[in-house]
């Protein structure tokens, strides 16, 4: 599997939801609400004999508004729904992919991120991706 | 003599590759114990008997039509097969085992946040030919 091909995919997916900008790596800068694709953790090879199956674990963080504020809180109440138009499980699973094989979001973490001195709430999706070895 | 990983395993079953959709495998081989323990013996003497074994195999689901392991091993059930293992990988003179199996079993496991798993059980049929590979 390509990382780069597979976090522009990812970032291609996500793109797809209305008024969400979307970075395909780690930008030096955000307009929000955004998404970010950034670097797995790990990314495991030799999951299977004879190079057939890799495995990585990419994050997808989001950014909205200001963690203050009522619609900051229902924008991410949308991304994070199970289904619908805005949720990230729904539009990255639902994604056909040719970098990889399986695209799963496994869990959400909230925390709040200061950008240019502004508190924002985000919320950290977890990715689960597995592929053909190469 | 070095220490040899287990991702470079080659495993076929009925001349088609499963390697790539395979992360484990065994190959028991046992043989019959007679106990021929006499009057006056202070402990049990034993011969040799029939040659046995069995060999698993088992890995990630991958829903390839054709050389998937579903669409190879279901149609083998109850059938005897030639099941070759190369323990070291391919390569002239690394160790080989083939042998003709009876596919006695085959389970597909699905955990609900896991991949599809599925499994393979035979038992060995006639001698295991040992020869390295060519």
């Amino acid at each position: 599997m390509d990382l780069g091909s597979i976090m522009d995919e990812l970032a291609t997916r996500l793109d797809t939801i209305a008024g969400l900008r979307v970075y395909n790596h780690p930008p030096d800068s955000v307009s929000v609400p955004a998404a970010i694709v950034t670097y797995p953790g790990t990314l495991q090879f030799d999951k299977t004999y004879q190079r057939g199956m890799d495995q990585l674990d990419p994050s997808v963080v989001a950014l909205v508004g200001k963690v203050t504020t009522k619609s900051a809180r229902d924008t991410m109440a949308a991304y994070c729904r199970g289904s619908g138009a805005s949720s990230f499980k729904e539009v990255l699973e639902a994604g056909t992919y040719t970098s990889c094989d399986t695209v799963r979001v496994v869990s959400v973490d909230f925390d709040m991120v200061t950008m240019s001195g502004v508190e924002y709430l985000a919320a950290t999706f977890a990715l689960d991706i597995t592929g053909q070895g190469d | 003599m070095a220490f040899v990983h287990g991702k470079g395993t080659f495993i076929s079953l009925d001349a088609k590759d499963l390697s790539a959709f395979t992360d484990s495998s065994e190959l028991n081989r046992s043989a019959d114990s007679h106990d021929v323990t006499t009057y006056g013996k202070n402990a049990h003497v034993y011969q040799g008997g029939l040659k046995d074994g069995k060999a698993s195999m088992s890995g990630t689901y991958d829903n390839t039509a054709v050389t998937g392991p579903r669409a190879v091993i279901m149609p083998l059930l109850g059938t005897v097969v030639p099941l070759i293992r190369q323990t070291e990988g391919t390569g002239s003179g690394k160790p080989q085992d083939a042998v003709d199996v009876l596919v006695t079993g085959y389970v597909e496991t699905n955990p609900v946040a896991d991949m599809v798993k599925w499994s393979c059980e035979m038992v060995l049929s006639d001698d295991v030919d040992t020869a390295a590979q060519a």
